[in-house]
């Protein structure tokens, strides 16, 4: 299922005609409910693409200070943040909560170009960031990594672009190596 | 010491005039230094700058580049400002690789060897201590092949070849060529991020960094630094040989100032460099400072960038790009030999082969579909620089109008030599070989546009004023206060980046300056 032919999901929050900029917000911290609610979406990812595990909850310290930096420092993501949440609500109520991600993220229908709707906002500025920040944190690996092999799983070095490898002077290289070479 | 005058005024943030003043200062902390720097200061380190990288690939200092228009090209050959120098607090080492390759010593003697650019004063082995430093300076990560030769190792041990050198690896090897490891300005504290062109901790070496370090140190009480300060020019002081104040577009008032220093020192890029000194025009110096012999902003040369490309059938491997630089290179075609076609520096591409997988995922890709991606069609390219050769008729020049940094703008007169295109089909067909002993298919080649990354030569080093713009101390002939820091001295600009060579100058400056050493 790809985005392509599919109609326009979601009702009338979703299709709220918006500026296709960052929408304005001074910075303020996210309330602990907004980053439940968030976390969901980020959640989600890994649920659809199969690709992390427990949840993702191994990559929720870096997706955190990822969404605080966006929520406190300018431009501030806040009210992108706040509309994210109000079109999830929405897609909820139509579709119920799986149904509501597989088409936010398979068939959404949501025109190529400038995001001038709601949900075109919450797509690019919202699940489109979290997906780079999963993938960069760790969700790569389950792309790259051998499969049907625990042993060679379990002994796999891999970095990828943002990936915090740890330092390069360790016993066990961050990256997949050449030969034996240093 | 008066209110608006200095020990140094040097012109120019970037790895040149930072590393000078880190020295300068290191030897004297009461030292006075006022520093110009034309653009503006953009944070490094900062974690939001560096999400905003990570998540949209766009770097928190693009506005700090030419603009289309900034510098005309009037010449023959198109020549590509866009994206290959910055004006910033830091200068190009912001946006750098931090590759770090000495030149070898038969650059040393270009002319001649081949007729064209320049020689250098003196050789690779006056320069060698110096390149030492420079290396430990910038950090840099190597591996000892012996050539060029090198009186100390490295500093720090090279990055490993990435899995996905092997390949290229065993095809250099079938055809006598050597691999090597890509030499890297890179601190120990990396984390390997592979985000390199903006690290969220500092640990690849920028000028930018440096320049914070001498600003937040309270030794250095008498070092100034004015950030979107254009200079305009130098000023003389009634006597031919006395050059000793510039003059400034003050940031608050817009007004030309003047400012005075015992010592200038122009380190401000092949660009603006020559177009300081022709900008400073007085009775004693009718074309402006340097050029009497008309030698100021002619011999402008960069690097070509060449590549071959093909493609296998699958990647079962899945390999992706790990690094944002490459590991792999090869100094075997920058060698004498070749010199008189034109040296070659070769690395394999860093981002080939990849796949953009967070892209895919937004596109609304399955999982499956992305496998498939992953494992399809796989691309390989090997690049090299292509040294180029100076010409007496090429030239830069004052252009009309200002840019928005209130610099003038720079005409780029440039014309390939006529052999140009014949002789690097020749680097071409062995960069191709290298693709092809690789089993890849498909394989094509390209000459990159004439673009101004490492551009050189245009106020160059010279044993007398007939042959360069400054002496083998850098200092400006007819003048006993001017010096010029900057890849505009170099005679010729080799097969390779020239960032290290220029470090390198800027401690046998300083050397000089302090009057250390022979």
């Amino acid at each position: 299922m790809t985005t392509t032919n599919a109609s326009l999901i979601g009702g009338d929050h979703c299709h709220q005609p918006l500026p296709s900029t960052l929408l304005p917000a001074d910075p303020r911290p996210l309330t602990p409910e907004e980053i439940e609610r968030l976390w969901q979406i980020f959640e989600a990812i890994g649920h659809a693409w199969e690709n992390t595990v427990n949840d993702s909850v191994g990559l929720r310290s870096t997706w955190l200070e990822f969404v605080n930096l966006r929520a406190m420092t300018r431009p501030s993501y806040v009210v992108e943040y706040s509309n994210a949440i109000a079109v999830m609500d929405e897609l909820f109520a139509i579709y119920g909560r799986d149904d509501a991600f597989k088409r936010l993220f398979f068939a959404n229908g949501i025109p190529d170009g400038p995001p001038m709707t709601a949900l075109a906002h919450a797509k690019q500025y919202v699940v489109n960031e979290f997906m780079s920040v999963q993938i960069a944190s760790g969700g790569f690996r389950d792309f790259v990594a051998p499969k049907g092999d625990a042993q060679a799983q379990a002994s796999f070095s891999i970095n990828h672009r943002a990936y915090i490898a740890g330092s390069r002077y360790g016993r066990k290289k961050p990256v997949r190596a050449f030969g034996d070479d240093e | 010491m008066s209110i608006n005058a200095y020990d140094y005024v040097i012109i120019g943030s970037g790895v040149a005039g930072s590393t000078l003043a880190k020295e300068l200062l290191e030897a004297d902390n009461k030292t006075s230094i006022l520093m110009l720097e034309a653009g503006p200061v953009v944070a490094m380190k900062d974690r939001r700058f560096w999400w905003d990288y990570v998540v949209s690939w766009k770097k928190p200092y693009t506005q700090c580049y030419d603009r289309e228009g900034d510098n005309p090209s009037t010449g023959k050959t198109y020549w590509d400002s866009v994206g290959s120098r910055m004006m910033i607090q830091g200068g190009s080492t912001v946006h750098w690789g931090g590759w770090s390759m000495r030149f070898k010593p038969e650059d040393f003697a270009f002319y001649s060897k081949t007729g064209y650019g320049g020689d250098w004063p003196y050789g690779y082995d006056d320069l060698e201590k110096f390149y030492c430093r420079a290396d430990r300076y910038l950090h840099v990560c190597g591996h000892d092949d012996g050539d060029p030769w090198r009186s100390e190792p490295y500093p720090m041990p090279a990055y490993p070849f990435l899995e996905a050198d092997g390949e290229m690896i065993e095809a250099f090897e079938k055809l006598d060529i050597k691999p090597g490891h890509m030499p890297l300005a890179r601190e120990r504290r990396c984390m390997a991020t592979g985000t390199c062109k903006y690290c969220p901790i500092g640990a690849r070496f920028s000028g930018a960094l440096v320049i914070d370090q001498l600003l937040a140190d309270t030794r250095f009480s008498n070092f100034t630094l004015m950030s979107e300060t254009p200079v305009l020019r130098l000023l003389n002081n009634g006597k031919k040989k006395e050059v000793n104040g510039v003059e400034y577009l003050d940031p608050q008032t817009g007004v030309p100032t003047s400012v005075f220093g015992e010592r200038i020192v122009v380190c401000a890029g092949a660009y603006e460099v020559p177009k300081i000194l022709k900008l400073s025009k007085s009775q004693h110096w009718k074309h402006g400072v340097g050029n009497d012999t008309d030698l100021v902003g002619r011999y402008p040369v960069s690097h070509l960038f060449l590549t071959a490309t093909g493609t296998k059938p699958k990647n079962k491997e899945r390999w992706i790009a790990e690094y944002d630089f490459p590991t792999l290179m090869s100094r075997t075609y920058d060698a004498p030999k070749y010199q008189e076609n034109g040296k070659i520096f070769m690395m394999r591409t860093a981002s080939t082969p990849d796949t953009d997988i967070a892209r895919l995922m937004a596109q609304g890709k399955s999982r499956s579909e992305i496998d498939a991606v992953l494992t399809g069609p796989r691309q390989m390219q090997l690049s090299a620089f292509m040294e180029e050769f100076g010409q007496h008729k090429n030239y830069f020049d004052v252009g009309e109008g200002t840019t928005r940094f209130g610099l003038p703008r720079t005409e780029i007169h440039f014309d390939k030599l006529g052999d140009f295109d014949k002789r690097a089909k020749k680097n071409l067909d062995r960069m191709e070989r290298v693709i092809r002993t690789m089993g890849y298919e498909n394989v094509t080649t390209a000459i990159g546009t004439q673009a101004g990354h490492h551009t050189c030569s245009t106020a160059r080093m010279g044993n007398d004023e007939k042959l360069g713009v400054v002496d083998e101390h850098l200092k400006v002939f007819g003048t006993n206060s001017v010096y010029v820091l900057s890849n505009a001295v170099l005679p010729n600009c080799a097969a390779v980046n020239p960032t290290l060579t220029l470090v390198a100058l800027a401690f046998k400056l300083s050397d000089h300056l302090l009057g250390r050493g022979a």
